[in-house]
Parts: C-alpha cells; sequence; structure tokens
C-alpha cells in the first residue's frame, strides 16, 4: 500500500509517553550539589561515559547519593555545569589536525569567563578532567589572549614562568623529595664541608 | 593579573600555545628551556612557508599559512636606536652575527620544521658576511643595484624560484631553476634564454630585439631550446619602432586561440614573489595557437614590447 492510500488515524496526543527528561545529581568535593540534564551531560565525555556506565534509572538518580566528583570544587562545578546547560546539544568538535582550528569565544562564554584568574585556572583543569573539549578550546584561548603584545619579560609575569635557574632548582628538590637517602647524603656532604672535612670518604 | 601556565595540564599548555600569535610563541619560547621543549611539542601544520628577509641590518622573520595570509614572527634591527616593541628587537652590532644565527635556528626548531619551503629575501648590496646559511631553502629573492649572483649559485645550488631584482651577469648559471624572474635581464637575456631547462621564465627589460624574439620562436619550434618551458615573458626594453606584431606572427603557422581546447590554470601555484597580476588576460584571441615540430602545442602573443609564450602540457 502506498503511503497516500495509508488509512487516516486520529491520533491522541496526549496518550502518547512522552519521555521523562532525566537529571542526574552531582556532589562537588565541597559537599555542593547540582542537578544536570542528561543532554548537558553529554558536552562530558568523562561523565557521559561514567553515567552510561552506571546505567541508571530515573528512580537510581532520585533515591541514590549524587554522583561525586571529588576534585573539583562547588564554585568551579557550577561554572562548568552552567557552560554544559547553555551549549548542550551542540556538536562536540573533533581535531583531527587536518585543518587548523579558529577558536572564537561566543559572548556567553566569554561573560561565563569574566572571574578571577584563580577560578579560570581551575575551570581549565576541570575542563580537562573532565574532558569538554569546547569549553576547554575557549577557555585556553582566553589565556592565551592574555600574551598579546607582551615582550618575553612581560611574558614571564603574566604567565608566571620560572626561570632555567628555578626550575632546575624545583627539578633537584622534586628529585629529593622522591629519594630521601639523598638528601640526608647531600646534607652531610654540606655539614663535612662546614667542618673543614676535604673529602666525604 | 598572571596565570601559572606550566601548571596547567599539558593538553591545555598545547591548546594555550596553539591560540597564540606566531611572534608570542617565538617570545615565550626564548623565556626558559622549559617553555622552548614545550613550543617545540606544537606542530603548526597551516604553515606552508617560512621568510628570512635580510635588508641592511636588519632581519625579520615571516611565515605563510595555508589560506593565504602572511604573519610576522620577529625582527632583530642591529647597531641603529629604534623602539623594541613586543617583536622588534634591537641588537647593539658586535653581536650581529650570534644574534642573527641564534634568531635562525630557533626559528628553525619552533616553525621551520613544519614548512614545507624556505624562501631568503636578501639585499646583496650589503655584507653577505653577516648573512648566516640557512638550511632548506628552495626561494630566493635577491636585491640590489648590480648584483652578483655568484652568492645564491654557490650557497644555493638547489633552488626551485629565483628572483634577481637587479641588473645581473651571469644569469645563465640559474638555468636549471623551475621558476626564474628577472626584473631587470638586461644583456644577460639573451644566454638565459639559449639555456633555460626550467619551466616559468621571466624577462623584464631584456635588451634584446623583436628579431631575436622571432629567431628563438623559430629553435623552439625546431624543439633545440627551452624544451621544458610552460610558460615564458620576455618584455623588450626597446622595440623597433617599424615593429609590426601581426606581421610577426605571420611568420609561423597558427591558428586562432581557441578556449574550449586551451586550458587555463596557467599560473596556479605560482610562488607568490612571482607577479603576475599585471598580465594581460591570457585567455583571449590576442593569443595564436602554434605547434612545435614534435606535436606538442603552444600559445603565443606578441604586443608592442612584450612577447608571451604558453606551451601546454
Amino acid at each position: 500500500m502506498s503511503v497516500e492510500n495509508a488509512p487516516v488515524v486520529d491520533v491522541d496526543e496526549a496518550a502518547i509517553p512522552v519521555e521523562k527528561k532525566m537529571y542526574y545529581r552531582f556532589e562537588s568535593n565541597d559537599k555542593k550539589e547540582f542537578r544536570v540534564s542528561e543532554l548537558a551531560i553529554q558536552q562530558s565525555e568523562t561523565l557521559n561515559r561514567l553515567v552510561e556506565a552506571m546505567g541508571y534509572t530515573s528512580e537510581d538518580v532520585e533515591n541514590k547519593p549524587a554522583i561525586a566528583i571529588e576534585n573539583i570544587d562547588g564554585k568551579t562545578l557550577k561554572l562548568v555545569f552552567q557552560w554544559c546547560e547553555h551549549h548542550k546539544g551542540e556538536a562536540i568538535p573533533v581535531d583531527d589536525g587536518s585543518v587548523p582550528k579558529i577558536v572564537e569565544i561566543p559572548e556567553f562564554d566569554a561573560k561565563l569567563m569574566d572571574i578571577d584568574n584563580g577560578l579560570l585556572f581551575k575551570l581549565i583543569w576541570a575542563a580537562d578532567y573532565l574532558n569538554i573539549v569546547q569549553l576547554l578550546n575557549v577557555s585556553c584561548k582566553k589565556v592565551a589572549n592574555m600574551a598579546q603584545g607582551k615582550t618575553p619579560a612581560q611574558l614571564r609575569r603574566v604567565y608566571l614562568l620560572p626561570s632555567d635557574e628555578e626550575d632546575e632548582a624545583a627539578k633537584r628538590a622534586a628529585q629529593e623529595a622522591q629519594d630521601p637517602r639523598a638528601r640526608e647524603v647531600e646534607e652531610e656532604f654540606e655539614e663535612r664541608k662546614r667542618q673543614g672535612g676535604n673529602s666525604f670518604f | 593579573m598572571s596565570i601559572p601556565l606550566v601548571r596547567f595540564p599539558l593538553l591545555a599548555i598545547d591548546e594555550i600555545l596553539r591560540n597564540m600569535q606566531y611572534s608570542e610563541i617565538f617570545n615565550i619560547s626564548v623565556c626558559s628551556q622549559r617553555m622552548h621543549i614545550l613550543v617545540r611539542r606544537i606542530k603548526f601544520k597551516q604553515i606552508v612557508k617560512m621568510r628570512y628577509v635580510f635588508k641592511a641590518k636588519v632581519l625579520q622573520v615571516e611565515v605563510d599559512e595555508h589560506n593565504g595570509t602572511r604573519q610576522f614572527i620577529v625582527a632583530t634591527s642591529f647597531g641603529r636606536v629604534r623602539d623594541t616593541t613586543n617583536c622588534y628587537f634591537a641588537h647593539n652590532s658586535n653581536s650581529e652575527g650570534m644574534v642573527k644565527r641564534s634568531v635562525i635556528d630557533h626559528c628553525f626548531g619552533v616553525f621551520q620544521r613544519h614548512a614545507p619551503i624556505v624562501q631568503l629575501q636578501l639585499v646583496v648590496d650589503q655584507d653577505l658576511g653577516f648573512v648566516p646559511l640557512l638550511e632548506g631553502v628552495k626561494e630566493m629573492y635577491m636585491l640590489g643595484q648590480g648584483m652578483s649572483v655568484e652568492y645564491a649559485s654557490i650557497f644555493y645550488p638547489d633552488l626551485n624560484c629565483l628572483r634577481i631584482n637587479g641588473t645581473c651577469k651571469d644569469g645563465d648559471r640559474f638555468s636549471g631553476v623551475d621558476y626564474l624572474f628577472f626584473d631587470r635581464a638586461g644583456n644577460t637575456a639573451n644566454a638565459v634564454l639559449q639555456t633555460f631547462t626550467g619551466r616559468y621564465l621571466f624577462l623584464y627589460e631584456s635588451r634584446r630585439s623583436t628579431k631575436d624574439i622571432l629567431q628563438f620562436c623559430r629553435r623552439w619550434k625546431r624543439n633545440e631550446i627551452c624544451q621544458n618551458v610552460r610558460f615564458l615573458y620576455i618584455d623588450l626594453i626597446d622595440s623597433s619602432p617599424d615593429f609590426d606584431p601581426e606581421r610577426f606572427l605571420a611568420q609561423f603557422e597558427t591558428s586562432e586561440w581557441d578556449p574550449n581546447v586551451r586550458p587555463g590554470g596557467v599560473f596556479d601555484g605560482l610562488p607568490a614573489m612571482i607577479d603576475v597580476d599585471k598580465f594581460p588576460d591570457v585567455n583571449t584571441d590576442r593569443f595564436r595557437d602554434f605547434q612545435r615540430n614534435d606535436g606538442k602545442w603552444a600559445s603565443l602573443c606578441m604586443l608592442d614590447c612584450q612577447f608571451f609564450l604558453i606551451a601546454w602540457d
């Protein structure tokens, strides 16, 4: 039977079951709770996989404890979920490296990121941890923009770049922290030098 | 307001660096060894060409991108007091050689390894002792008065494109260069014409006569000369007052230009330093088709002081 000849059936639209939107509950490391739509969660690859693996039903979402996100605080998580809700349903950019990426910061994102650098720092860590590609792109663009028109000396100040000497000192400290015996030997050596001994042995 | 760049996750550092301008990337890469290493991780796939410009006491480095835009990386000047900016640095003349070498090596490590083409622009009137040798140069643009092309032929024998903007002798040293452009060919035009084995040849201000061009056409027809040429342009300094282009063309067996048969795109992929904007449209009936003895077709056009030949692949 062709489509044109098919019988016309009156449909009671109210009778069609509407799929209920699911809102997941998340908890930050400072015990702040957030309800986030399923569609918004899709912006985060990490969270999307997590909720898929959990296989929660609508009842589970309400009855079970909120999903804990241990290493992100409430203030940062609020920004992350605001961003996800605003951009829910948008395609996630795929960077295969074939075309140079051009990142524009939309107005909403610019307003959202009108925050102090401490919070911006945390936001980038959160976007990286939760694998939210586009949020990472725009927040990194904002940090990159801070370099505009700066000399190397100014860049050092803006990005708090350690000098070679500072890097070297930090590296030594890290090595010593890994191997406490090395530090003891170093201290003993310094002590003997102070006492006027020429040889360590 | 500051933010600790090196404390970001590596993926974010890459992303931040990728979003900076080239001059900012250069500046940040000189801040420390660690930043240099971080910058070298970035693949600049959009770069198609690196350009080093040596002009008087200034070295300037630029890049061309796939989309045709030209971006500035850094400039250094020597021995002159001049305001420095975030990407323009002044140095003492005593350190000229060392600074130039360092800037080039640094740019090579960060950017050039991603660029398939390296172009060198050089004013040859200066002391070339302060021009370090560059790796991978395929295009060269020489400017200056009465230049010796020996420098280019000795140090850069594998050029693919060369433009010489100045009167020179020994132009035929570059007969094998694919794209060869003389702004003031003068008397060297004849030697170049006799020996050219590349594909595109531009001879501006040639000191030749229309008789010479007629002779050239006959030899080309017999496949004795410029066998590989795809496009030839000769601009004559003087033409004979009684020269008649129609009579010139009548000396060959030619047929009418047929744009449907002869494909266009003769200038596609031409290096940007070769300027063809002022040329008349080659796809017109001013051109006549004629055939070489081996069957290859060409189209030619003779105006008062200009001669064009397009050999079809």
